[in-house]
C-alpha cells in the first residue's frame, strides 16, 4: 500500500512540477477564468438582473469551462512526446496512474476556483456569505466529481480523431447532476442560508464523486490498454 | 422465402399496410366524437405521437436493411455508425 | 449462431411483435376507456410508457453486454451492446417526442426541467456520445472498449435518476403500475392495454435488435472474406 501511494505521489509530483515549469495549462485556464468574468459583465444587463443572484451559476460555468480547457490536455501532452508509453509500461498499476492524474487535475482546478472567486469578488463585489468552510467543502466535493469524470474522458477523447472537440459532448451530460446540486449548494451558502439546506445537495455531490471516482479507477484500464 | 428473410423491412411494410387499413375506421370514429369534444387538438397530438413513433421505427428498420444490402452487394462494410 | 438462424429468430419475434402492435392499436382506439381528467390525449401513454421501458431495457443491455465485453472480450457481446444502444437511441427518441406531445396538452407546457425528464434526455446524449466515440476512434478495438466504458458509466447514472425523482416533488405522474403500497392505481382496461403495449414494444425491440446484430455478424463474415482474398480494385 505504501509503495502504491509513493508511486501515485511520484506521478503527481512530476505533473505538478511540469506544470510549475511550463505553466502551460494554468496560464490558459486562469486566463480563461478572468476573461469569462469580463465577458459575463458585458453579457448581462445589470439594469435588469443583479449579478449577485447569478453568482453561483456564473461561478460553476466558469469552473466547468475553465477546467475542461486544461483537463482536456491531461493525456494529449503525454501522447505528444510518447511519454504515455513509458508511463503505461512502468510497474505502476493503471488505477494508480488514473488517481495521480485526478489529484494533479484537482489541484489545477482548485487553483482556478480560487482565481474565479477572487475575480468575481474584484469585478462584481460578490458576497460569498455564509460559512467559508462549508463553501470550501462543497466546492471540494463537487470538484472531485467533475475531475474524476473529466480525467477519464480526456483519456478517451485523446484517442479519437475528434480530440478535445468531443470532450464537452461526452462530459456535460454526465456532469449535469454536479451542476444542479453544486449550484444549489453554493447559491444557498452565498445567500447565508442555514447549513441544513445545503446538506442534501452535499450528500448527493459526495455520492456522485465517490461513484465516478470508483468507476473511473476501475474503467480507466480498459481505456488506455494497448 | 430467402429473399423475404433478407429484407427485414418487408415485415414492417406489411404492418404499415395493415395500420392504414385500421386508420380508415378510426378517422370515421374521430369525426363523430369531434362534435362532442369540440376540439381537434388532442386528436392531432395523439396522431402525431403515434405516427412519429412508427416513422422512427420504420426509418431505423430501413437503415439496417440498407446497410445489410450494401454489405451483401460487396460494400466495404467499413461504415460504423 | 448462424446468420440464417439469427434472421429466422428476428422474423418470428417481428411477426409476433407486429401482431401485438395491431392488437394494441385496436385496444387503444376502440376498446380502452377515455381517462377522465386528461381525455383523449392520455392515449399517448400507451406508446410513451412502453418506449420508456424499452429505452431503459436497451441501456441496461448495452451496459451489461459492454461490461461483459470488457471482461470476456467476445466480439458478439460488443455486437449485442452496439445493437441495443442503437435501439435505445430510437426508442429514446420515441419516448422524448411522445412525452412532450402529451405534456403540451395535459400540463400546458411541452417540457419541464423535472429530474426524470432531464436525466432521461441526458442519458440519450450519453449514448449519442457512445456512437460518436465509436465512429471517431483512431483504433477500432480501442473504440469498442471506450464505447463499452461509456455504456457502463451511462447506466451508473440510472440510480441517480431514481434518487433525484424521490428527492424532488414534481409534475411528472407518479408510478401508477409498480406502486407497492396501494397496488396498481390504473383502471383494469387501461392496465391491460398498457401491458399489451409493453409486450408488443419489447417484442419489436428484440426483433429489430436481432436484425441489427445480424448486420454486425454479416460485417464480420465480410471482413473475414475480404481478408482471405484481397479485392481486385
Amino acid at each position: 500500500m505504501t509503495v502504491y501511494l509513493r508511486q501515485v505521489a511520484a506521478i503527481v509530483r512530476k505533473d505538478l512540477l511540469l506544470e510549475l515549469r511550463t505553466r502551460e495549462r494554468l496560464a490558459a485556464m486562469g486566463g480563461l477564468t478572468v476573461l469569462v468574468a469580463i465577458l459575463f459583465h458585458f453579457a448581462i444587463d445589470q439594469g435588469l438582473v443583479r449579478m449577485q443572484q447569478l453568482a453561483a451559476g456564473l461561478l460553476w460555468m466558469t469552473i466547468l469551462f475553465g477546467g475542461m480547457l486544461g483537463m482536456g490536455r491531461t493525456f494529449e501532452m503525454e501522447r505528444e512526446h510518447g511519454a504515455i508509453q513509458g508511463l503505461l509500461a512502468s510497474p505502476i498499476p493503471l488505477d494508480g496512474i488514473y488517481l495521480a492524474k485526478v489529484i494533479s487535475n484537482f489541484v489545477l482546478v482548485a487553483l482556478i476556483e480560487v482565481i474565479a472567486l477572487a475575480a468575481y469578488w474584484l469585478f462584481f463585489g460578490f458576497d460569498y456569505g455564509g460559512d467559508p468552510l462549508l463553501l470550501a467543502g462543497v466546492l471540494a466535493v463537487a470538484t472531485l466529481g467533475v475531475v474524476a469524470v473529466t480525467t477519464l474522458f480526456s483519456a478517451i477523447s485523446a484517442q479519437t480523431t475528434m480530440g478535445q472537440t468531443l470532450l464537452p459532448i461526452l462530459i456535460f451530460p454526465l456532469l449535469v447532476p454536479v451542476v444542479i446540486f453544486g449550484v444549489t449548494a453554493t447559491g444557498r451558502i452565498f445567500a447565508s442560508r442555514p447549513a441544513q439546506e445545503v446538506e442534501g445537495s452535499l450528500y448527493l455531490l459526495a455520492a456522485f464523486a465517490v461513484l465516478s471516482l470508483a468507476a473511473g479507477a476501475i474503467l480507466f484500464r480498459y481505456v488506455v490498454e494497448e | 422465402m430467402r429473399s423475404l428473410r433478407s429484407r427485414p423491412e418487408t415485415v414492417l411494410l406489411a404492418a404499415l399496410a395493415a395500420l392504414l387499413a385500421f386508420a380508415a375506421p378510426v378517422s370515421a370514429q374521430v369525426g363523430t366524437e369531434v362534435l362532442a369534444q369540440q376540439s381537434l387538438r388532442p386528436y392531432w397530438y395523439v396522431f402525431i405521437a403515434y405516427s412519429l413513433a412508427w416513422l422512427l421505427l420504420v426509418g431505423w428498420m430501413f437503415s439496417i436493411g440498407r446497410r445489410m444490402r450494401g454489405l451483401e452487394h460487396g460494400g466495404t462494410g467499413d461504415r460504423d455508425a | 449462431m448462424s446468420l440464417t438462424r439469427i434472421r429466422w429468430m428476428a422474423m418470428v419475434l417481428g411477426v409476433l411483435g407486429v401482431a401485438g402492435v395491431l392488437v394494441l392499436h385496436w385496444l387503444v382506439f376502440f376498446w380502452v376507456g377515455t381517462e377522465r381528467t386528461m381525455g383523449i390525449v392520455q392515449r399517448i401513454f400507451y406508446v410513451h410508457v412502453p418506449s420508456a421501458w424499452v429505452t431503459f431495457l436497451a441501456f441496461g443491455i448495452t451496459a451489461l453486454c459492454g461490461a461483459a465485453y470488457l471482461w470476456l472480450r467476445d466480439e458478439r457481446l460488443d455486437w449485442a451492446a452496439q445493437s441495443a444502444a442503437e435501439g435505445g437511441l430510437v426508442f429514446g427518441a420515441i419516448m422524448l417526442t411522445s412525452g412532450p406531445l402529451w405534456a403540451a396538452y395535459a400540463w400546458g407546457t411541452p417540457w419541464t426541467w423535472e429530474p426524470r425528464l432531464t436525466l432521461t434526455l441526458l442519458m440519450w446524449f450519453v449514448f449519442l456520445g457512445y456512437f460518436l466515440v465509436r465512429a471517431s476512434a483512431e483504433d477500432r478495438l480501442a473504440g469498442k472498449r471506450m464505447a463499452a466504458v461509456i455504456g457502463v458509466l451511462g447506466a451508473l447514472l440510472i440510480p441517480l435518476v431514481h434518487v433525484s425523482v424521490l428527492w424532488f416533488p414534481s409534475l411528472h405522474p407518479q408510478p401508477v403500475v409498480l406502486n407497492i403500497d396501494e397496488g396498481p392505481t390504473l383502471d383494469s382496461d387501461m392496465l391491460i392495454t398498457l401491458m399489451v403495449g409493453l409486450l408488443a414494444f419489447t417484442l419489436i425491440f428484440f426483433s429489430i435488435v436481432i436484425f441489427r446484430y445480424g448486420l454486425e455478424h454479416l460485417r464480420y463474415q465480410h471482413a473475414l472474406e475480404t481478408r482471405d482474398q484481397p479485392r481486385a480494385a
